[in-house]
């Protein structure tokens, strides 16, 4: 009996081992979206900060000063990331993920210091990086008062995180109400557009899974190099089309817009990178350039410095670590 | 015996009329109506007048109900003029996923089928009747579909991908 049993528990077992080798992974991953404040909102409600791009000073939403202040932001962002939810698509919290952004300001002063040619990054890029939202959606609200009645303008706008491109959008005005709640006003403004508004990010999401996520891409040398890009030492071509000829064979069927190519610079835009990497993970800029970085020093010993900016832009500098 | 035979007979004569097309697929088939934009329904659903075509206007409810449902998968709403109704997106936006899912369709609008789950008369007011010509009328009647829960249907039944990858 005891041998019985035992061997009907190892094929128990065994069959369970077996059939969950067997089980097509599921690659599927939803992209991540986020819901953030229009810059024009933040501007308007004095939620800015100065942010200092090599030099050059910008205005930039302050998105902590926004919670902290703005009573309204967190019923509003939660009524659009309701919308989201119900679609089985949460979106990701901004407080949330600003607060992430805090625990990792250290981190991020170490990655700018290093080289000391390091990319400047707003505080906005960082927050991208830190969240990895696919999508931006930016929401702007004003509120229109006539006598006791409300309504809500309300204008959405869904952003590609990795290029900026803008790729849905909704805009419209709810009927006129009484109700003292922001929330409930822009939620009846709102949900009459969301089906559409939903419809284009869904196009974008097909697009992407059949062409491949767009990014942009830049190849610079160090001034320190004694070689450039149209050095023939390394094959039986210069390196820009060697390097060219690698952009070609890892984008999805080749997609790609080589915009600039100097002695001392290529500028690849609109460069579609596979959405997932052979192990299903999802690829970003940063991993895609990372294996040219591989593909450089393993075939031409050329030792590069990979720099990235937000989610969808990697520079490759050529010459030096 | 003989008493038998006639009722034989006519049980297979009325069988058989009854497998025959019904009046009301004549008319659906070609899918002819148009879709005018009223009012704003509450959040995940649609109301508008669907101005139907046919022959009997004892058919005007149920071939409204058929092809508003039509509509909101295929056609969308348009927005009304004066831009105070949104308009809406087809469901299915793809021109070759209807003959893809030809059999899925047919029983899906087929009668008593799974798109009365999905459409009730807005109102119980009387419909609009408009003589086209002496063979036809133009129905009008105001519907209401649960856009939302013929979307999570399709989704289900894989006709349409849920939103995402």
């Amino acid at each position: 009996m005891k041998k019985i049993f035992l061997t009907f528990c190892f094929f128990t077992i065994a069959s369970n081992f077996l059939a969950a080798q067997d089980a097509p992974k599921d690659r599927r991953k939803n992209p991540e979206i986020m819901v953030v404040p229009s810059d024009n909102w933040c501007i308007q409600n004095g939620f800015i900060e100065t942010f200092d791009d090599q030099g050059t000073s910008r205005d930039v939403p302050n998105y902590k000063k926004a919670f902290q202040n703005s009573s309204d932001l967190l019923s509003v962002l939660a009524g659009i990331n309701q919308s989201f939810a119900s679609r089985s698509m949460p979106a990701l919290n901004l407080e949330q993920e600003l607060k992430k952004l805090e625990a990792q300001s250290a981190e991020d002063a170490l990655l700018t210091s290093k080289s000391g040619a390091g990319v400047s990054e707003s505080p906005m890029d960082r927050l991208m990086k830190t969240a990895k939202a696919d999508i931006i959606i930016q929401l702007t609200w004003t509120v229109n008062r006539n006598g006791m009645a409300r309504s809500v303008t309300f204008t959405l706008q869904g952003l590609d995180a990795y290029t900026g491109k803008e790729i849905a959008s909704a805009t419209g005005t709810g009927p006129a109400s009484y109700t003292p709640e922001l929330a409930i006003l822009l939620e009846e403004a709102v949900s009459a557009h969301m089906d559409n508004f939903l419809a284009r990010l869904q196009e974008h999401f097909d697009d992407l899974l059949d062409k491949g996520r767009a990014i942009e891409f830049r190849i610079k040398t160090f001034s320190s190099w004694d070689k450039d890009l149209e050095t023939e030492d390394y094959g039986d071509d210069e390196l820009s089309s060697l390097i060219e000829k690698w952009v070609d064979a890892n984008t999805v069927d080749g997609n790609f817009n080589l915009v600039d190519a100097t002695e001392n610079l290529m500028l690849f835009k609109d460069v579609r990178i596979p959405f997932f990497d052979d192990k299903g993970k999802a690829l970003s800029a940063r991993s895609w350039a990372n294996t040219l970085r591989k593909y450089l020093k393993d075939t031409y010993q050329i030792e590069s410095k990979l720099m990235t900016k937000g989610l969808g832009q990697a520079q490759l500098v050529i010459g030096e670590k | 015996m003989k008493r038998i035979l006639p009722l034989c007979f006519l049980a297979l004569f009325s069988s058989l009329i009854g497998c025959g097309p019904k009046k009301i697929d004549i008319y659906t088939n070609v899918w002819r109506y148009s879709i005018e934009p009223t009012f704003t329904a509450k959040a995940g659903s649609k109301a508008f007048k669907i101005w139907s075509y046919c022959r009997n206007t004892s058919y005007g409810l149920e071939l409204a109900k058929r092809n508003a449902v039509h509509g909101v998968i295929f056609k969308g709403i348009p927005a009304s003029a004066d831009g105070r109704v949104s308009g809406q997106m087809a469901l299915l936006r793809s021109s070759t996923s209807e003959s893809q899912n030809q059999e899925y369709f047919n029983n899906f609008f087929a009668n008593g089928g799974s798109y009365l789950k999905f459409v009730t008369q807005a109102s119980d007011e009387a419909p609009d009747i408009i003589r086209v010509n002496n063979k036809e009328f133009k129905i009008g009647i105001v519907v209401t579909v649960n856009s939302d829960l013929l979307r999570k249907q399709l989704e289900q039944d894989g006709i349409i991908r849920k939103l995402g990858l």
